[in-house]
């Protein structure tokens, strides 16, 4: 009697053919996940140093914030004001300490009118200089 | 005399190559794709005149409760914030950044946050020598 041949068990064969469709839905995901977008705002130097005592401290455009309150020199202004104000000193065509504007906030002031007095400062190409209420120190 | 015709063959789209393609595309969003690393709930403040920011890796953040944030992990004080501005913009110089690219501090604050909580976090960035990129929105304005 013939000997029954053996049949070879066939070699397991991964199932590729779905592997693009998961690479596709992978792209699309990243694709929907990305998010490109420019963050925007305001780019300032602002000096580390000590407040100089002298007399040019006098000279030196200051913008105060008391709560809601702005005053550019000690006048009261609105914001819109205040920008009109800063492009007048032409601060671009100024060089070094002449570019300073002294940005000051007493009180609890929030952080939406100093980031809009920080931008406006910015924007008239000054340097901001902060400085603190008395007590608290420079 | 009669002509054989010609069997036509089958065009087939070789798509043997697709699934490289496509985790190949899958590399490279890996790759360019960049997570936010900031957890807190913010409302930037808004302005009109801002200006587009550039890329850092130094990241400041504080949020509607007034927590601070240093590259997506919290950290207590304004003074931790110094120490650590100042360590990695060291780092960054060593690397070769450029000195803007270097000391450039990407700032983002909830915009009801008080002075008493903000400035102190500004400072100290500025005492570590790093330039503060204040992030907002920009608000359209009316004015001419």
């Amino acid at each position: 009697m013939k000997k029954k041949r053996r049949k070879r068990p066939d070699a397991p064969d991964m199932p590729v053919g779905s592997f693009s469709d998961i690479a596709f839905l992978l792209i699309i995901f990243f694709i929907v996940a990305t998010t490109l977008n420019k963050m925007s705002g305001v780019t300032t130097d602002i000096p580390a140093g000590e407040k100089s005592q002298g007399a040019t401290a006098e000279k030196v455009p200051t913008v105060e914030l008391h709560g809601e309150r702005i005053t550019f020199n000690k006048e009261d202004i609105t914001m819109k004001g205040l920008r009109r104000r800063l492009a007048a000193l032409d601060l671009d065509k100024k060089k070094g300490e002449e570019r300073v504007v002294v940005l000051e906030a007493s009180g609890e002031v929030a952080y939406q009118v100093y980031f809009d007095a920080l931008a406006s400062i910015s924007a008239a190409h000054g340097v901001v200089a902060i400085v603190k209420e008395e007590g608290q120190g420079k | 005399m009669r002509r054989r015709r010609k069997h036509r063959s089958v065009i087939r789209v070789p798509v043997a190559s697709m699934g490289d393609i496509a985790f190949l595309l899958i590399i490279f969003f890996m790759l360019a794709s960049h997570f936010a690393q900031d957890r807190g709930n913010i409302t930037l403040a808004k302005s009109p005149s801002l200006e587009a920011l550039s890329k850092s890796k130094l990241s400041v953040m504080i949020d509607a409760q007034g927590k601070l944030f240093f590259n997506g992990r919290t950290v207590d004080t304004a003074a931790d914030i110094e120490n650590k501005v100042a360590a990695l913009i060291k780092q960054n110089t060593e690397r070769g950044l450029t000195n803007d690219m270097a000391r450039t501090v990407v700032f983002k604050c909830d915009k009801g946050v008080g002075k008493s909580r903000f400035e102190p976090v500004i400072e100290a960035i500025a005492k570590a020598g790093g330039l503060v990129a204040a992030v907002g929105e920009k608000k359209e304005s009316a004015e001419p």
